[in-house]
């Protein structure tokens, strides 16, 4: 029951910072899909199915938040470039603020714990 | 662009219409998107691998590596667990409001305004004087001000709690225009009178000496005389001869 528990809480909380990571990934540059995947697989903890990332990157793109184009490859088809659209910007430095704002006061409750002395130091 | 044995290119496209079968629900344009997506990631995937030409072992760990075709159907990215898919960030974080505070502040200058018209014009009402009175001007600057002063101290407050709830909390803007409003007008009410003050009067137009305009007299009008009618005179009765 704990294991399911701690699967379900993990799981969730990666969802909502797998659009945190993209967001932030390409407001920095221009990048393919391919390149977001690479980068994010890298990221330490946050457990992800690779092929399933795209259909996030085609949601984010329907809601505004990315702009697509496509570039020419001389090495094969032409390939699928993501970047930050203007929408996204507002969008991205609000969840960043929110994001921090809220793991700094969550820090601050594991550091008090009683259990946790010791954990975030 | 790698070469693909017949194998593996029968696996690719295997791959992508269970891919496509899992994105049922999406519209066509997003499908062929994603697959699109898809074939590049393999494609890209395939450039990296050493072998000349692509076999069914290497597209099959490519495609292990892509995660099972159905799991598109969540379309989080994130392995699929037991329980309902968690609203992302952006729906998770209500949108920031205004500060009803900002909003307040900046009302604070129409507001100011009418009621300084409304307050002046009232006492000019009461006074009933044919022309306005500096106290019926002094009653609309002081209302006027009065408001404006409240916009004030409602702004400071306003950026006070905006800055107490980052993200949650917009509209500095607002608050900022209530606080200036009462400097500017101060200020521009200043200038007006120091330059009122420091403008000399203009001298008197000296009005050049002609002949006197001379309007003739009326003419007299004859007035009906109130000289007192004297009274007939009777002549007295003779006594009857005795």
């Amino acid at each position: 029951m704990d294991d399911i528990c701690d699967t379900k809480w993990l799981t969730q909380v990666r969802r909502g910072l797998l659009e945190l990571c993209i967001l932030n990934l390409v407001s920095r540059e221009e990048m393919y899909g391919y390149q977001i995947v690479k980068r994010l697989m890298v990221v330490p903890g946050l457990v992800i199915t690779i092929g399933t990332i795209y259909p996030l990157l085609s949601r984010l793109k329907r809601e505004g938040l990315l702009a697509s184009r496509l570039v020419e490859s001389n090495q094969g088809p032409a390939r699928r470039t993501y970047q930050l659209a203007a929408a996204g910007q507002s969008h991205l430095r609000y969840i960043n603020e929110s994001w921090l704002e809220i793991t700094g006061a969550v820090a601050e409750f594991i550091q008090r714990a009683p259990d946790n002395k010791g954990v975030a130091e | 662009m790698k070469r693909k044995n017949s194998e593996a290119a029968r696996l690719e496209t295997d791959y992508c219409n269970r891919v496509r079968s899992a994105l049922h629900q999406r519209d066509a344009t997003e499908i062929e998107e994603i697959l699109q997506s898809v074939r590049e990631h393999i494609e890209a995937e395939c450039a990296e691998d050493a072998a000349e030409e692509i076999g069914a072992i290497q597209m099959k760990n490519v495609l292990e590596g892509l995660g099972p075709p159905e799991a598109y159907g969540v379309g989080d990215g994130v392995r699929a667990t037991a329980g309902p898919a968690l609203p992302t960030v952006a729906t998770q974080l209500a949108a920031p409001a205004v500060s009803k505070l900002a909003i307040a502040s900046v009302l604070c200058l129409p507001a100011g305004l009418a009621m300084g018209v409304l307050a002046g014009g009232l006492w000019h009402l009461i006074e009933g004087k044919p022309v306005v009175t500096d106290q019926a001007i002094l009653a609309g600057i002081g209302t006027t001000g009065s408001i404006f002063l409240a916009g004030l101290l409602l702004g400071i407050l306003a950026l006070g709690v905006i800055k107490a709830h980052p993200g949650r909390l917009v509209g500095r803007q607002y608050a900022w225009s209530g606080i200036a409003v009462l400097p500017v007008s101060a200020l521009m009410i200043f200038l007006f009178l120091a330059r009122a003050e420091s403008t000399p009067a203009p001298p008197l137009r000296k009005v050049p000496v002609t002949a006197p305009v001379t309007t003739p007299a009326p003419a007299p009008v004859p007035v009906p005389s109130t000289a007192p009618v004297p009274a007939p005179v009777i002549p007295p009765t003779s006594a009857p001869p005795q």
